[in-house]
């Protein structure tokens, strides 16, 4: 077995040294990493200035982090993805004479090991402010220990959760893991009648997993009486689990094979800035979908969107996201009502309204539909780049506005006497969501030939957001000096503004819009 | 060599290959073809010890297929060939000696190397290799461990005309040594002049097997007339 191990060792070694060397070779590469040195000195920089983080502050941040981890195991179990190995693996290692165990054994340590590294990254990261909220080196380790406990506990679980998934019913395995790991943390919530007091509840630290590994994080900051018992459950459940997936270790290859496959294909389409978000959800799988023929050139685009979207979804126009815009808006105003936060409905609305602008930034270069700029028949089809553009965004676009309006049509009523404001809100929104869609043209014209598009990722994003921001920082500005000259509600002339701005800035990148697709290569 | 007896694998309510039996005998070249979703792949991944067999068995020279012991005695060279993007076509080539535990391997690599013009490709990392070097890079790694049985799943995929040349060479070369080979594929023109046996699958059953003298008998007909005779 050692022998086994030293080979495996061996290959490692060399793939990491020659990770580094090709920066020797390929200097371009060197970019992302010299990216993230100065995003990192800048940021242990401008923590240190700040004085003092309260207890509440580490103790959201510790739930967030791990929740996030969890949510994204969970989905990687969903789209048949969590896998110890890569294809190389699979193809030299699951065929030569070195006993799967020990396959497993070393695959499970080097993830660990890689894992126990971003935490520890992560650590030094944050380690200014923790040290200026008073917290000594050892009991920074507390904290470390807390997180990489979770992430031990986490992969373990998801690479069996994944194998019963080959067996048994993947969505049942799901539902599962959902009941276990999900659903008791809303326990502490519903005690406390409160999320933000729900999360920050010590009750919450007796929540398996989640839980335990925050009762250890939290320990940075005041010894619990409860650590002991929050470290041993943690260990045994780590322990336990991994000696059940060594003892069912000699028959795994089968079922590793696809999610292997998957998280290979995954992986290489993040490094290609390709990878999408889509819920493996078919309605009309295998229903005939008659539209009408006449899309003729570029509407040729919104006629094959519409197909697709007709076989994914309830309808063109409206799928499970319409269903999720429709619960965010009637949730928002429950919760409201339950006094769950204590912000007006137009300010809480306002914020929603920022957050899911974020998440559609962050996520959508890899989702919304840029994959058509890959594609040869895009330039070949005999069309205006414009109307082609135009036809390629034409659907997702309406859609957004359909599903803006389920947003807000429910607060408006709620709340009439701000109905000019919802109503500027939605038309702000789109405006904003539009520029988000012209962005990512832009985004993928100019780094398209990046090796790696995941390490460039937070470089390209923070591109994004100043592209984005551009055009509203102008519009808020308008609106201060409109402001002073003329009286009328801040919000109103900021919403009006934006969306102004943001009209102004599309038309103008619709005008360069020949110019980018030509410099276009693929 | 190679003793596959009644070999059932079943996906759920599925059955991708159906009660297959044959055997491979050493130095003999068998052809297993068959139009797309036959189950060609299925049947060798599941020799190889890839996919878990529903009922059967196989044997690789006396010994259960998924056993440490029977895996020193094959090669098996994937469809789709990965390799390590960080490692170098040379220490790809280390990796495996080390793995099956050979010895003085370095000569018979080099000559590999050049019988596919990857010899100045030697140092170059996997991932600035193209998909038809890659692919010679995996057939090379496998020619090494110099078993007694070969597995290849579409190996002409994404090779240069030289580097088909080279492997159809490569078969006759091993077959020559004393090896068996097994060899998957769709491509009919690529080893109808080299195998000794052909199986004929369709639906996850093998339909028609023998050498290509006695499926063709007294037609005078080629191997893409009769293997679309046998699946239409």
């Amino acid at each position: 077995m050692m022998n086994e191990l030293k080979i495996l060792i061996n290959k490692d070694i060399n793939q990491i040294k020659n990770y580094f060397r090709e920066f020797k070779e390929n200097k371009k590469k060197m970019l992302p990493i010299l990216f993230y040195i100065l995003w990192f000195i800048f940021m242990l920089n401008s923590q240190s200035e700040t004085n003092y983080y309260s207890i509440n502050y580490f103790k959201n941040l510790s739930f967030a982090i791990l929740s996030v981890l969890l949510i994204i195991s969970i989905t990687n179990v969903y789209f048949e993805r969590t896998s110890y190995f890569n294809m190389a693996d699979v193809n030299f290692l699951f065929t030569a004479p070195i006993s799967p165990k020990t396959i497993l054994l070393y695959s499970i340590f080097k993830t660990s090991w890689k894992q126990l590294l971003a935490a520890l990254f992560m650590f030094i990261f944050l380690s200014p402010s923790l040290i200026s909220s008073g917290i000594l080196f050892p009991e920074i380790l507390l904290g470390v220990m807390g997180y990489a406990l979770f992430i031990f506990s986490l992969e373990p679980i998801c690479f069996i959760a994944s194998k019963l998934g080959k067996k048994y019913n993947l969505k049942a395995i799901i539902l599962i893991l959902l009941l276990f790991l999900i659903l008791p943390i809303t326990i502490p919530m519903i005690i406390e009648k409160s999320i933000i007091k729900g999360i920050q509840s010590d009750l919450m630290n007796f929540i398996p997993l989640i839980g335990w590994s925050r009762g250890i994080f939290m320990s940075m900051f005041k010894i619990s009486s409860n650590l002991f018992i929050f470290i041993f459950l943690q260990l045994s459940f780590i322990l336990i689990i991994n000696l059940y997936i060594l003892k069912t270790a000699s028959n795994y290859f089968e079922d590793m094979l696809s999610s292997t496959e998957n998280k290979s294909k995954y992986i290489e389409n993040k490094k290609r800035g390709k990878s999408k978000f889509k819920l493996k959800i078919n309605f009309n799988k295998n229903k005939k979908i008659s539209l009408k023929k006449n899309y003729y050139g570029s509407k040729a685009f919104h006629f094959k969107n519409k197909l697709i979207s007709y076989r994914n979804d309830f309808h063109y126009l409206f799928g499970i996201e319409t269903l999720g815009f429709f619960i965010l808006g009637i949730g928002a105003i429950i919760i409201r009502n339950i006094k769950f936060y204590d912000y007006s409905l137009i300010t809480f609305f306002t914020y929603l309204t920022i957050i899911i602008l974020y998440i559609y930034t962050l996520f959508s270069i890899n989702t919304n539909g840029q994959e058509e700029l890959d594609m040869p028949f895009f330039y070949l089809i005999p069309d205006s780049n414009i109307k082609k553009i135009i036809s390629v965004n034409q659907l997702p676009v309406e859609r957004m506005i359909l599903n803006s309006l389920i947003l807000f049509i429910v607060p408006s009523i709620v709340d009439f006497k701000n109905i000019l404001a919802y109503f500027l809100m939605f038309i702000m929104f789109n405006s904003i969501y539009i520029v988000i869609k012209f962005s990512n043209i832009l985004i993928r014209s100019i780094f398209r030939k990046e090796v790696d598009f995941t390490l460039m990722l937070p470089i390209i994003k923070i591109f994004q957001l100043f592209l984005i921001a551009i055009p509203s920082l102008i519009g808020v500005i308008i609106a201060s000096l409109v402001n002073n000259i003329i009286n009328f509600d801040l919000q109103i002339i900021i919403f009006i503004s934006i969306f102004l701005s943001n009209i102004s800035i599309l038309l103008i990148q619709l005008l360069l819009m020949d110019l980018i697709i030509s410099r276009i290569e693929i | 060599m190679l003793k596959v007896t009644n070999l059932t694998k079943k996906y759920k309510n599925f059955t991708a290959v159906d009660n297959v039996s044959f055997q491979i005998n050493k130095g003999e070249i068998v052809g297993l073809i068959g139009p797309n979703g036959a189950g060609k792949s299925t049947t060798i991944k599941s020799i190889v010890g890839l996919l878990r067999i529903t009922s059967g068995t196989i044997l690789i020279n006396g010994k259960i297929n998924d056993s440490i012991d029977a895996k020193k005695d094959f090669a098996y060279i994937p469809e789709f060939p990965k390799l390590y993007d960080n490692l170098s076509v040379w220490e790809h080539i280390e990796f495996i000696a080390q793995a099956y535990k050979i010895e003085n391997y370095e000569n018979q690599a080099i000559k590999y190397l050049e019988k596919y013009d990857m010899l100045d490709k030697k140092n170059k990392l996997a991932s600035d290799l193209s998909k038809g070097m890659q692919q010679k890079v995996s057939i090379i790694c496998n020619l090494i461990i110099d078993p007694e049985i070969f597995f290849f799943d579409e190996p002409m995929i994404g090779l240069d005309p030289k580097a088909i040349k080279e492997t159809k060479n490569i078969f006759l070369y091993l077959k020559n040594k004393g090896k068996s080979v097994f060899i998957s594929t769709h491509l009919l023109d690529s080893i109808e002049k080299i195998c000794d046996t052909i199986l004929i699958m369709k639906d996850g059953k093998i339909i028609t097997r023998g050498s290509i003298e006695e499926l063709k008998g007294a037609k005078k007909i080629t191997l893409e007339d009769l293997f679309l005779e046998a699946t239409e």
